[in-house]
């Protein structure tokens, strides 16, 4: 504010008499008005939430709504951008999908960890993606001074960010003028078939190779300390379930993934730990030959539901 | 449409509306429009109150991540 008073001082071409003059406590009042309005249109349920422009926005929004999670939300998912598909519908109306793209399970631990209303299960998936450090820049800007500040001013949540929202307000205007969805012409369907066989025999080749002596030293490492830190939460009585997700098969069938699991089984046995791998007797299809298309992760995550609640009851 | 496909309009939309102030503040300083903006500011004086709250509204509610930092210079 300063900067922009003195700036105006020196301009040669200011405007004359107080015209020009920059007021404080008047801007400080039109701010407060601003601000104010804004709360109140998103408390009116004027506003709707966006779910955030890119990646790293829909992860912070993600995140920032898991702390102002209805109380009855208290089954947590944690994971990769694999765990991101399985749509929240069909986990539950107790789960919440804590998992974020381009991040391991350490981003939503930390969180969960450091959060002080604890869910009753913690569900976590058990991918090659474990390796991926904690998110310290997520995590940090969810508990910090603006952190504290958020859970009681709504207008403060990126999700009501007026960009966000006017930028998910712009998109919807677009699909609406699009219309509804059009037949995909046989050209189209065959050229994506294409595309996607590709995407399968690619993640096929890149799995099928054992995993190298470095990573697997790094996963064991990993492994480890997520062990310790999920012992701590089993302890304080929440009931930690271990899953895997299935992709293609070529990519299930390498040696890479059996080869972590192995690793996964050393670390945690099954008689010691809550398991829940995906049925064998089910063909899984995915979108890329990684990421699980939607109605292999809706029936997916319907299957994790049902396998968390039999588990929890024990 | 095929450019749809190359394209990321959402990302345009954004960067529309964050540089919209700044286009307006240019736009205003205009020769054709410089008149005009000191009759209104000597008419209106509290309009540019106004501007500058809902400029620092928009800044303290459409804020970046801690680490993120942009610096613009006018």
């Amino acid at each position: 504010m300063s900067s922009s008073t003195s700036s105006s001082k020196d301009a040669p071409s200011s405007d004359n008499g107080n015209a020009n003059q920059v007021r404080p406590w008047s801007i400080l009042l039109f701010f407060l008005l601003a601000l104010a309005a804004w709360e109140g249109a998103i408390r009116a349920g004027l506003v709707p939430a966006s779910h955030g422009i890119h990646q790293r926005e829909d992860n912070l929004i993600r995140a920032e709504s898991y702390l102002k999670r209805p109380e009855g939300a208290d089954q947590v998912y944690l994971g990769s951008s694999l765990t991101v598909r399985l749509p929240t519908t069909d986990l539950g109306t107790r789960a919440f999908n804590l998992a974020f793209a381009g991040e391991g399970v350490f981003t939503g631990l930390a969180i969960v960890e450091r959060d002080l209303r604890k869910p009753r299960t913690i569900c976590v998936e058990m991918g090659h993606t474990l390796i991926r450090p904690e998110s310290d820049e997520l995590v940090a800007s969810l508990f910090g001074p603006e952190g504290v500040v958020r859970q009681y001013l709504s207008c403060m949540e990126r999700r009501y960010q007026p960009v966000s929202v006017l930028t998910a307000a712009y998109s919807r205007y677009r699909d609406s003028l699009a219309g509804p969805a059009k037949p995909v012409s046989p050209k189209t369907q065959a050229m994506r078939d294409a595309r996607l066989a590709k995407a399968v025999a690619a993640a096929g080749e890149r799995y099928k190779a054992p995993l190298d002596e470095k990573r697997g030293t790094a996963i064991k490492a990993a492994a480890l300390s997520l062990r310790e830190r999920l012992k701590i939460l089993r302890t304080a009585g929440n009931c930690v379930v271990l899953y895997r997700l299935p992709s293609s098969e070529p990519a299930d069938a390498g040696h890479f993934h059996q080869d972590v699991q192995r690793i996964y089984d050393e670390v945690f046995p099954q008689a010691e730990w809550f398991w829940v791998m995906p049925p064998k007797d089910q063909a899984w299809t995915t979108s890329d030959g990684e990421h699980l298309d939607e109605p292999s992760a809706k029936r997916m995550a319907a299957f994790l539901q049902e396998s968390a609640q039999a588990l929890e009851s024990r | 449409m095929k450019w749809r496909f190359y394209i990321n309009t959402n990302f345009l939309a954004a960067t529309a509306l964050y540089s919209t102030p700044v286009i307006l503040l240019h736009l205003l300083h205009l020769p054709a429009l410089e008149s005009f903006r000191k009759r209104w500011m000597a008419s209106y004086p509290w309009s540019q109150d106004i501007v500058y709250g809902l400029m620092l509204c928009a800044l303290v509610i459409n804020r970046g991540s801690s680490s993120e930092f942009i610096y613009f210079q006018f």
